[in-house]
């Protein structure tokens, strides 16, 4: 898949429009379910996002450096334009959140509490998912929904792979926390947000 | 039996082993971990779960666009040079960001100079195809003069002369977002724009609200109560008695959940505004008024029916529309300005298969279109953002062309600025200095300088650590000429945290107010308004 991609953007960087057509209709989809949930299911929105990937990629496509797979760019360029469109909503992003703080990813063992009862409700799983906060959600999607390695997160996300992991550490502690199974303490206490 | 990997190890990578995105040493790695550890199998089962439900639960999105649709609005995109479109200067604004799509890398180019110019009336142009009537449907309901309000000039303005910069004030409501400003003297002015409610439904008419403010005593505060569906784009005031507004009633949401607009006009006239009844077309986009008198005015409404621009003529008496030539018709207009009885346009064409999109510059005058389209390869076009008529009545076309890394930062590709000066006959390219460390260039609008050039306003993104465009602008200012042969070169804008000088409307040579857009710790934008004095910024308090 990875070698059509990149024959297909080295088309769409000759100006070959029917391949960026394709590449429009392979990745379409999984973008605009990616973009649904940054862009809290706007439709509009998350339409003229979606699109203007694909335009970001008809200009940059000649300059695409090849150093990430071409659908780690295309999340990477809609996460980009994601944010923008978000810029006046981001103040409250908080809102429905659990109040976790992210800690470095030393902390990133310190679970050591039963937590077989727990998983086995899905219900109860699925309305733990609800409450995490929006970047642990986004981080456990890229993982598992979208199926990115830690490294591809770490780029679409613009953060270190060391931050990536703690993100989806402490995604899991609040999964735990909101199905009522709390965690043993951490070995230290988190400290301020790290992004 | 142990690996050589710890739990803590283990346990780091078991999302991407079940997600089964690891390397194969890493799953080799892990999966002998697992075979002796009960409690790092139990994670598996853990994350197994989180990954189905969360499978289970990622909500499938709503098709707003069928998938032709869509891409035929990608075409139309890809087909545009990246300029700030009219639009996004007006009510759009909120929705559209204020840097270009254009994206992250783009082939080096260098500025080519204009390769030729043409003239004649709108019929010797050559045709350019219509816009695929798919982008709008349904705008044949006009509604011009049976709504908006009566506005009651609430006093009248008791002059103060003489305000200090630190006495100015301006009462800005929340959520409002300025779109254009005029003095009609340096006591009185006038700006107008829109509120947005917070938590609003973009796709809710409603959601947004009109805005007028006026400038007496010193004090920018709000003339008229906010008008729910309503907002006002653009505004001149020719004289403190006299003077245009218009503005748009929103309606959809509509094809693919965008809002558009109906336009309508009001006059200042007899110390109260009032709705005009005219056959102007509507104008989805937005539209623009620009006057250089009492008797001679032009608005432009952009993107209405099929995406047609039109063009209209005061003349004193009536509203007149003027054929535009065919590829300002359809493209996006970037600027007008008026000039000792004509008109100049920039904008860029909408041509999908001839040459997707050129930068075109026109002149109207004495009924006649005179026009420059630029001539560029793939990937080097410039684009042109803001028109500039100089008290000597140059012409100044800012814009900027990509242009690629600077020796610092080889890898990133940026913008240089483009600027052009009409000579009378055509148009001469100014050099500017090439240290630019930013990604995307904007300019807005310009200031004349007593040495008769010129100060150019606009915004950059800067690149960031790694080599990414940041999502903040930066204001900046270029100072150009007075002679072509000087060229430009940048210089720091005085005020800091301001992210854009928008428009900026001189009640003097040399002092004036501007919109400028200040951006929040949360990335918001904040419309604000500036006072300018001979080079000094100042931004008023609130």
């Amino acid at each position: 898949m990875e070698s059509d991609d990149l024959a297909l953007l080295e088309r769409v960087a000759a100006g070959d429009e029917e391949a960026l057509r394709e590449l429009t209709e392979r990745y379409r989809a999984p973008l605009r379910r990616y973009l649904w949930r940054q862009l809290r299911g706007d439709a509009r929105a998350v339409e003229e996002a979606v699109q203007d990937v694909f335009v970001a990629v008809w200009r940059g496509a000649a300059g695409y450096r090849g150093d990430a797979k071409v659908v780690t760019w295309l999340f990477q360029i809609a996460r980009y334009l994601a944010l923008r469109a978000r810029r006046k909503e981001l103040r409250h992003a908080g809102d429905v959140s659990l109040t976790l703080e992210d800690g470095d990813e030393r902390q990133a063992d310190w679970l050591s509490a039963s937590y077989e009862d727990e998983v086995v409700d899905r219900l109860a799983l699925a309305g733990a998912l609800e409450q995490l906060s929006e970047k642990h959600r986004e981080a456990l999607e890229l993982v598992f929904f979208f199926g990115f390695s830690a490294d591809e997160v770490a780029r679409i996300l613009e953060t270190p792979v060391g931050t990536v992991k703690s993100r989806v550490s402490y995604a899991r502690r609040a999964l735990l926390l909101a199905l009522g199974g709390a965690p043993a303490k951490p070995a230290k206490p988190a400290k301020g947000r790290q992004s | 039996m142990t690996s050589n990997i710890s739990c803590a190890s283990c346990r780091e990578l078991l999302p991407w082993y079940v997600a089964e995105t690891l390397t194969p040493a890493d799953r080799t790695a892990v999966e002998a971990h697992l075979a002796g550890c009960a409690d790092c199998q139990r994670e598996v089962a853990f994350w197994r779960a989180v990954g189905e439900t969360l499978e289970a639960v990622t909500p499938e999105p709503s098709v707003s666009l069928p998938e032709a649709e869509s891409w035929r609005a990608i075409q139309r995109k890809i087909a545009l040079a990246p300029i700030l479109p009219l639009a996004a200067r007006n009510h759009a604004k909120k929705e559209r960001p204020l840097m270009s799509e254009r994206e992250l890398n783009l082939p080096p180019a260098e500025p080519a100079p204009i390769k030729s110019s043409s003239s004649g009336s709108a019929q010797r142009w050559p045709y350019v195809a219509l816009v695929a009537a798919v982008i709008i449907i349904g705008l044949a309901a006009t509604i011009f003069g049976v709504f908006g309000p009566q506005l009651r000039q609430v006093h009248n303005a008791k002059r103060a002369a003489g305000c200090t910069p630190s006495a100015m004030q301006a009462n800005i409501p929340a959520n409002a977002t300025l779109d254009d400003i005029s003095l009609d003297s340096p006591t009185d002015g006038w700006a107008v724009g829109e509120i947005t409610k917070p938590h609003g439904n973009t796709a809710d008419p409603a959601s947004s609200g009109s805005l007028l403010l006026h400038y007496q005593n010193c004090v920018w505060k709000e003339a008229a109560p906010s008008v729910p569906g309503v907002v006002y784009q653009s505004i001149v005031m020719n004289s403190p008695s006299d003077g245009w507004l218009v503005g748009g009633k929103l309606f959809g949401p509509n094809f693919g959940g965008f809002i558009y607009s109906s336009t309508f006009l009001m006059h200042y006239t007899g110390g109260r505004w009032q709705t005009v009844k005219t056959k102007i077309d509507t104008g989805s986009q937005g539209a623009y008024l620009r006057m250089s008198g009492p008797t001679d005015g032009w608005l432009l409404t952009a993107g209405g029916a099929f995406w047609m621009n039109e063009l209209y003529h005061w003349q004193g008496s009536a509203w007149n529309k003027v054929t535009l030539p065919h590829a300002f018709q359809n493209g996006q207009i970037g600027g007008l300005a008026p000039s000792d009885g004509a008109l100049w346009l920039i904008g860029v064409t909408y041509d999908n298969h001839v040459d997707n999109g050129s930068p075109l510059i026109g002149e109207y005058a004495n009924e006649q279109w005179q026009t420059w389209e630029l001539s560029y390869g793939p990937g080097q076009m410039p684009a042109l953002a803001a028109l500039h008529i100089d008290a000597a009545g140059h012409v100044w076309v800012l814009g900027r062309y990509p242009a690629p890394g600077s020796d610092s930062n080889p890898q990133q590709p940026r913008d240089l600025p483009y600027i052009l000066r009409y000579n009378g006959i055509n148009f001469d390219q100014i050099a500017t200095s090439t240290t630019a460390p930013h990604s995307e260039l904007l300019f807005t609008a310009a200031i004349d300088q007593p040495d008769g050039g010129i100060v150019a306003i606009g915004a950059a993104s800067p690149v960031n650590a790694s080599g990414m465009p940041e999502t903040q602008l930066n204001a900046l200012s270029l100072r150009c000429g007075p002679t072509a042969s000087i060229g430009c070169q940048f210089q720091p804008f005085p005020l800091h945290n301001i992210s854009l000088v928008d428009t900026i409307s001189m009640d003097s040579p040399t002092q004036g107010f501007a919109i400028v857009l200040t951006m929040g710790q949360n990335g918001d934008l904040t419309s604000s308004l500036a006072y300018y004095d001979a080079g000094s910024w100042t931004l008023l308090r609130s």
